[in-house]
């Protein structure tokens, strides 16, 4: 019983959380023409960036590929992890010691 | 961090963290939906939120001692851990949100059909990465918990079977 009064506090806080993402989406579209939440782009609506890609189904393989991706995602974990660890390594170092007498 | 408020059980440290074993896997499969396939990609994603429930069951005690105590005694390491939960679920649930909302196959799949909408798709592709440098921080403030765990309930058992069997060689 408690278990399930735990789940149900968890999902009522998502819920709220992913309402007022959802709301605050959605009043800033219609806050604006309307258009530009509502619309997909086109391949040419961002020249600049070359890595954009509309979302078709064409982007996703059937397949399973080399695990290239997931494999940088590690990295980025990896280097964000270990600057956090130097970083409180780094602070967290005590000053030391003082003589107390010469 | 968690065992300093908390000390769980030999069988809930265990659960744990083999649960955080997938759930660190299923991460890094859903993250790039490319080599997957948005199918397994979808899926695997409703089938993480699960996960993330029982994850948050299993540190129960820790959110509700730290919650209790944030305003009051509290280490700077146990402050930091429990702001970086809170803007994960929030992350997370803007994720699971966003990519429900732009959802290609699972919905479908269940009958249900979303007008499509770009802004949902950059927001669920900021939070993914947003995610992933939460995650990152998540695990640098749990390292000596994974470490302790995984020397204990992983390479202890196995180290042991091989120094058990050089033993009874030894005897004969």
């Amino acid at each position: 019983m408690k278990t399930i009064l735990k789940i149900l506090l968890i999902l009522v806080v998502a819920v709220m959380i992913g309402g007022t993402f959802y709301g605050a989406v959605t009043a800033s579209s219609s806050g604006t023409d309307g258009t530009i939440l509502q619309e997909r782009p086109q391949p040419g609506d961002f020249p600049l960036d070359g890595e954009f890609t509309p979302p078709d189904r064409e982007d996703f393989d059937d397949g399973v590929q080399f695990p290239a991706e997931m494999i940088k995602s590690l990295v980025i974990m990896t280097v964000v992890a270990t600057v956090y660890l130097n970083i409180t390594k780094y602070f967290g170092r005590k000053k030391p010691a003082m003589p107390t007498s010469l | 961090m968690t065992t300093e408020v908390i000390k769980n059980t030999p069988v809930q440290t265990k659960t744990k963290l083999w649960l955080d074993v997938v759930l660190f896997i299923a991460f890094l499969i859903t993250m790039e939906p490319h080599p997957s396939g948005l199918a397994i990609h979808e899926w695997l994603s409703l089938a993480m939120v699960l996960t993330m429930i029982v994850h948050l069951l299993l540190s129960w005690d820790w959110i509700t001692e730290i919650s209790r105590r944030f305003l009051g005694k509290l280490g700077t390491q146990n402050r930091i851990n429990y702001i970086l939960n809170w803007l994960l679920f929030f992350d997370g649930t803007l994720l699971i949100v966003s990519g429900v909302l732009i959802s290609e196959v699972a919905l479908p799949a269940m009958g249900i059909q979303l007008p499509a909408r770009f802004a949902w798709r950059r927001l669920h592709d900021l939070s993914a990465n947003l995610g992933l440098l939460m995650l990152g921080i998540h695990t640098a403030l749990h390292w000596s918990w994974i470490v302790n765990t995984v020397n204990r309930y992983v390479l202890k058992p196995i180290l042991g079977l091989f120094s058990s069997k050089q033993k009874k060689d030894a005897v004969i």
